[in-house]
C-alpha cells in the first residue's frame, strides 16, 4: 500500500492537470462553437429581414446544430418554421422552449398559432390563453390585448358566439386610455352581435370626445340595432354634423327618418299627429297588400278580400271623425290586420328591411314583447 | 474472486496506517472504477472536441459548404487514419467491443495504451472528415485501456484486473452516448453477460461518473430531442411491427453484405487496401453532395428526423444511402464505429414507414417523429443482437414510458428475425474475421445449463437414522441391495455411508455402536433438483453421494446424486472415465 501512495497522488494529479485541460479545451471549444452558430444566426436573422425566409432557415437550422439548446436560435427558426408552414418541426422547437419557460407569451402565442393552422380549436385557445397571462418582457399589456385581440378574431371564425363576447368582455376591462382601441373593440362587440356592450363604449368615447364623428356613427349603428331608432337618429344626425366618414350614414339617417315619420306608437305625439300617420300606415300597408294580391296566383281568400276593401273605403271616405283617437286605435288594428294577411301571402323575403315593414313587424307582435321593443 | 477479496477484505496486522483508508480489493476496485469513469470522461469529452474542430477544419458548416471539401474529405481522412491504424497504432485495428472482449477473456485485461492513442487519434480524423462511422466504439475501446492501464497502475489483481476493460468500456460509452443506462446494459449484455452485483456496481460507477464528467464540460443536453410520445392508436403497433420486420429485414442483409464484402475485397491484391478507405471516402463524399446528413455520425440528422423536417421519402432515402455508406467505410476498414450508424438507418427507415403510414393508413398516427424514435432501435437490435440495450436505449433517449411497448414489440421482432436468418451474430463474424474465437455472450446467455434432475436417482434411497447400530444398518443396506445409504443427522441435514464402511465397522467388532459413535458424520452440501449439474459436481467433491432435497419441503430427499450420475448425463464414457 505504501508503494501505491505516490501512485495514488500521481493519478489524482494528472486527474487534476487533465480536468485544467480538458476545461481549456472545452472553453475553447466553446467559443469557437458560439462564434460560428453566432455568425450562421446572424446570417439568418439578415436573410429573415430580407424576407429570403427559405435561406434563412438553413442558417438557423445550422446555427441550433453547432450549438443546440440554445433558446434565441431555437426561437428564430421556431418563428420562420411557422412562417413556412413547416408545423410539426415547429411545434417540436416550441415544445422544447416551452418546457424551459413554459410562462412565454410569444412562445405561447406562436404555439396558438400552429394550432389554429393545423385546426385544433381547443388547444389554440388554451395557448392563446396562456400566452395572454404569460409573461411579455416587452410591452406586456400591448402583447397581451393583441393577443385577445388575435383570439378574438379567431373565435368569430370558428368559436361560439358566447366565448367571443366572454373575451371582449374581459378586454374591455383591461383597455388602455385608448380611443382608436376602445372604438375598435366596440366594432367587435357590435359583430359578435352586443350592440348594447357596444353601445356603451361608444358613448364613453362621444363623452370623452364630442367630435368623434366615427363613435356617434358607431353608436347610431349601437342603437339601431337595439331598435332604439330615436337615439339612433340623434347619434347619426351627430355623426353627419361631424362629417362622419361612413358611407352608410346618410341611408341610415334615411332609414330611421322614414321610421320614425311613420311610428304612431311615440307618447308624446299629437292625437291628430298620430291619426294622420296612422291613416298613413293604413295606406302604405293596403298598397303593399295590393302588390301581394297582384303577385299571387291562387284565389284570395274571402277575409283578405274583405278586409282590402274596407281599407280602400276608410281611405276613400273624407268624413271626419267625431272621436280621432277611437277611430285611430280602429284603423291601427286594420292595419295590423292588413299586414298580417298580407304577410301570410307574401312574406317579407329575408334582409328586405324597410322602415314600414320593421314598424309593422313591430306593432303586430305580441303586446308583451312589443313593449319591449318600443322604441321610447 | 469471491475468495480472493474474501481474503483480502480481513484486516490485516501487517499493513501500515497509511494515508489512504486500507480498503479490500472490492472497495478499491469500486473507487478505481470511479477513477476510471473519470478519466474515461476526460477522454471522451476531448475525443468528441476534437471531432467537431476537425469536422469545421474539414467541411466547414453544412451552409455553403464547398463541393470539392464535401467531396475529397472523407477520402483524405479515411487514408490518413487507415494508414495511422495500420503502420503505426497497429493494435487499434478492429472492433472495440471484441478488443474489450479479448481483454476480458484472452488477455487478462490488457489493454494496450496504444489502442487507446491510436484509436483517438485515427476514428477522430475519419468521422470528423465525413465518414460514414460513429465515435461510441472507439469510445468504449478507450475506456476499456484508460481502465487497464489504472488497472496495471494500481495492480489490481488478477481477478479484478480481467474485469476492469469493460468497467472502462462502459465508462466510455456511456461518455460517447450520454447515456449511462445504455452503456451498462451493452457491456453487460454483450461484453461480460454476467450480472454478477459486484461486476454491476463497478460498471454502473464508472458510467456514471463518466457521464458526469461528459455534462460537466459539453453540458447536459440529450443527444436527441425526443418528441413526446403518445400511442394515437392501438392500431399503430402494428406499423410498428412492421418497422420491427423491416429493421430486421435491412439488419440480415446488412451484416450479409458486410460478410460478402469482406469475402470480396480479401481477394483483391493487399497493396491495394490502403486504397480502400480511399475509394469508401469518395463515394461518401458524393453521397454527401447530394445527403450531407449521412455523412459523419449523423446524430444531428436523426435529431431532424425526430422534428419531423423530413418526408417519407428523404426519411427512407437517407435510411438507404446511410446504410450503403456505412457498409463501405466498415467494409473499407476505416476506423470508426457502427453504432451511430445503425441508430441513423434504424432511424430513417423506421420514420419513412411512419410516414407513409401518417398518410395512408386507415386510423390516425402519430407523426413521423414517433416512429424515427421507435425506428431507432430495431436496426441496432438487428445488427448487435443486443435487444436490451436497444429497448432501454430508446426508453433513455426518449425518456418516456408510453414509448416501452411499440419499441418492444419492433426491437424484439428485428432481433428474432436477425437470429433466424443470420446464425454468427455480428460481433463474433468480425471478430473471426479478424482471426480470434471469442465466446459468443449471446449463445453464452442462451446456452441451458443441465440441472441435477436430469442425472439424479430417484426412489432407490434408504435413509438411515444416525442412531441406529451399525449391525441393524448393514442388513437394511444388505437386504435392499444397495451400495450405500443416507444418514439423517440432527437439523434436517444429511450424510452418508457406505456398505463397505458398515461391514469393516462390523468386522471391527463396533457392530452394536451406532452409526453417529463409529463414523464422524459430517453434514453434506444440499442438492437441489433445480441446481445446475456443474455446480453440483463442484459440491460433491470428496462424497461418494449427495442427495437431492425438496425445496418446498425442508429435509425431504427426493433423491440421491453421485459421480456416476453425472457422468451418464453427460454422456462420459465408463472406459474414458477409468482411463
Amino acid at each position: 500500500m505504501t508503494t501505491t501512495t505516490p501512485r495514488y497522488t500521481a493519478t489524482i494529479l494528472v486527474l487534476i492537470l487533465l480536468f485544467i485541460g480538458t476545461g481549456f479545451l472545452a472553453r475553447a471549444y466553446r467559443t469557437e462553437r458560439q462564434a460560428r452558430a453566432e455568425h450562421q444566426f446572424a446570417v439568418g436573422q439578415q436573410l429573415n429581414r430580407a424576407g429570403r425566409k427559405n435561406v434563412a432557415l438553413a442558417h438557423y437550422r445550422t446555427a441550433l446544430q453547432i450549438e443546440p439548446g440554445n433558446p434565441r436560435y431555437e426561437l428564430a427558426l421556431a418563428l420562420v418554421l411557422v412562417d413556412l408552414g413547416h408545423l410539426g418541426e415547429a411545434e417540436s422547437h416550441l415544445q422544447e422552449l416551452l418546457q424551459q419557460d413554459p410562462t412565454n407569451g410569444l412562445l405561447n402565442l406562436t404555439m396558438a398559432r400552429v394550432a389554429v393552422r393545423e385546426g385544433r380549436v381547443d388547444s389554440a385557445v388554451t395557448y392563446y390563453h396562456r400566452a395572454i397571462y404569460g409573461l411579455w418582457p416587452e410591452k406586456p399589456n400591448t402583447n397581451r390585448i393583441d393577443t385577445r385581440l388575435e383570439l378574438i378574431a379567431y373565435l368569430a371564425k370558428t368559436g361560439s358566439r358566447q366565448q367571443r363576447i366572454a373575451e371582449l368582455v374581459q378586454l374591455r376591462s383591461e383597455l388602455p386610455v385608448d380611443p382608436a382601441l376602445k372604438q375598435r373593440v366596440a366594432g367587435l362587440f357590435m359583430a359578435a352581435g352586443s350592440p348594447q356592450d357596444a353601445a356603451g363604449l361608444y358613448r364613453e368615447l362621444t363623452q370623452a370626445k364630442p367630435s368623434n364623428a366615427e363613435a356617434w356613427a358607431g353608436l347610431g349603428e349601437a342603437e339601431f340595432e337595439l331598435a332604439d331608432y330615436q337615439a339612433a337618429q340623434a347619434a347619426f344626425r351627430r355623426a353627419a354634423t361631424y362629417h362622419a366618414k361612413d358611407p352608410n350614414l346618410a341611408v341610415r339617417l334615411a332609414w330611421v327618418n322614414e321610421y320614425l315619420s311613420l311610428d304612431p306608437t311615440w307618447d308624446r305625439l299629437a292625437a291628430i299627429e298620430r291619426a294622420r300617420r296612422i291613416r298613413r300606415l293604413v295606406g302604405l300597408t293596403l298598397a303593399a297588400l295590393n302588390s301581394c294580391l297582384d303577385r299571387h296566383d291562387a284565389a284570395i281568400p274571402d277575409a283578405v278580400q274583405t278586409l282590402a276593401n274596407q281599407a280602400g273605403t276608410l281611405l276613400d271616405s273624407r268624413r271626419r271623425v267625431r272621436n280621432p283617437v277611437q277611430a285611430a286605435d280602429g284603423e291601427l288594428s286594420l292595419t295590423e290586420q292588413l299586414w298580417r294577411a298580407k304577410q301570410s301571402l307574401c312574406p317579407e323575403p329575408a334582409g328586405a328591411d324597410t322602415p314600414l315593414a320593421a314598424l309593422l313587424d313591430r306593432l303586430t307582435r305580441p303586446p308583451l314583447e312589443r313593449a319591449q321593443s318600443r322604441t321610447h | 474472486m469471491d475468495a480472493a477479496s474474501a481474503v483480502s477484505d480481513v484486516p490485516s496486522a501487517k499493513r501500515p496506517p497509511a494515508a489512504w483508508p486500507t480498503f479490500g480489493q472490492t472497495q478499491r476496485f469500486l473507487a478505481l472504477s470511479i477513477l476510471i469513469g473519470l478519466f474515461a470522461g476526460l477522454l471522451v469529452v476531448c475525443f468528441h472536441i476534437t471531432i467537431q474542430f476537425l469536422g469545421w477544419f474539414t467541411l466547414g458548416t453544412p451552409v455553403g459548404a464547398s463541393w470539392r471539401r464535401t467531396l475529397l474529405a472523407p477520402a483524405i481522412g479515411g487514408l490518413v487514419a487507415t494508414a495511422l491504424v495500420r503502420y503505426v497504432f497497429r493494435k487499434a485495428r478492429g472492433s472495440g467491443v471484441n478488443h474489450t472482449k479479448a481483454a476480458l477473456y484472452v488477455y487478462d485485461g490488457h489493454v494496450p495504451f496504444s489502442t487507446v492513442i491510436g484509436k483517438f487519434l485515427a476514428c477522430s480524423i475519419s468521422i470528423g472528415s465525413g465518414n460514414s462511422l460513429g465515435p461510441e466504439d472507439p469510445a468504449l475501446q478507450m475506456g476499456a485501456g484508460v481502465a487497464s492501464l489504472l488497472g496495471r497502475l494500481f495492480d489490481v489483481d488478477k481477478d479484478h484486473m480481467r474485469l476492469i476493460a469493460p468497467v472502462g468500456a462502459a465508462a466510455g460509452l456511456a461518455a460517447a452516448f450520454n447515456t449511462p443506462i445504455t452503456a451498462v446494459l451493452f457491456v453487460i449484455e454483450e461484453v461480460v453477460a454476467s450480472w454478477d452485483a459486484g461486476v454491476l456496481g463497478s460498471i454502473v460507477l464508472a458510467a456514471v461518473s463518466a457521464v458526469v464528467v461528459v455534462r460537466w464540460f459539453l453540458g447536459d443536453q440529450p443527444l436527441f430531442h425526443a418528441p413526446a410520445f403518445k400511442l394515437t392508436h392501438p392500431s399503430e403497433l402494428i406499423v410498428y411491427a412492421g418497422i420491427g420486420v423491416v429493421g430486421g429485414l435491412l439488419a440480415v442483409l446488412f451484416v450479409k453484405l458486410i460478410a460478402r464484402l469482406h469475402i470480396g475485397l480479401a481477394r483483391l491484391p493487399k497493396r491495394t487496401t490502403i486504397l480502400w478507405p480511399v475509394v469508401a471516402g469518395l463515394l461518401v463524399g458524393g453521397f454527401g453532395l447530394f445527403l450531407p446528413q449521412v455523412m459523419g455520425a449523423g446524430y444531428d440528422a436523426i435529431d431532424s428526423a425526430l422534428r419531423d423536417q423530413f418526408v417519407w421519402q428523404t426519411l427512407l432515402m437517407l435510411g438507404i444511402v446511410k446504410m450503403v455508406a456505412t457498409l463501405l467505410c466498415f467494409s473499407a476498414e476505416t476506423p470508426g464505429g457502427m453504432f451511430a450508424p445503425t441508430l441513423f438507418t434504424g432511424a430513417m427507415v423506421g420514420g419513412g414507414i411512419g410516414a407513409l403510414a401518417h398518410l395512408y393508413w386507415p386510423f390516425p398516427t402519430s407523426t413521423a417523429g414517433a416512429y424515427v424514435l421507435v425506428g431507432m432501435g430495431t436496426f441496432f437490435a438487428g445488427v448487435f443482437r443486443a435487444p436490451m440495450t436497444s429497448i432501454f436505449m430508446v426508453f433513455e433517449v426518449s425518456a418516456s414510458y408510453e414509448v416501452i411497448l411499440p419499441v418492444m414489440i419492433a426491437n424484439t421482432i428485428a432481433y428474432l428475425i436477425s437470429r433466424q436468418l443470420q446464425p454468427v451474430p455480428f460481433f463474433e463474424m468480425i471478430a473471426r474475421q479478424e482471426g480470434v474465437d471469442l465466446p459468443s455472450v449471446e449463445e453464452e446467455r442462451e446456452r441451458q445449463p443441465m440441472l441435477v434432475e436430469a442425472a439424479m436417482q430417484r426412489g432407490t434411497i434408504l435413509t438411515l437414522s444416525a442412531d441406529m447400530p451399525v449391525e441393524s444398518a448393514l442388513s437394511a443396506l444388505e437386504s435392499a441391495a444397495l451400495p450405500y445409504g443416507l444418514v439423517a443427522v440432527e437439523r434436517g441435514n444429511w450424510s452418508w455411508v457406505t456398505r463397505e464402511d458398515l461391514d469393516a465397522a462390523v468386522h471391527g467388532g463396533r457392530g452394536s455402536d451406532t452409526i453417529r459413535q463409529a463414523f464422524p458424520l459430517e453434514p453434506t452440501p444440499r442438492l437441489y433438483p433445480d441446481l445446475a449439474l456443474d455446480t453440483a459436481l463442484r459440491l460433491l467433491g470428496p462424497h461418494r453421494l449427495l442427495p437431492v432435497l425438496s425445496r418446498a419441503r425442508t429435509g425431504q430427499v427426493l433423491g440421491i446424486l453421485t459421480l456416476e450420475d453425472i457422468h451418464r448425463a453427460y454422456g462420459v464414457r465408463q472406459a474414458d472415465h477409468a482411463a
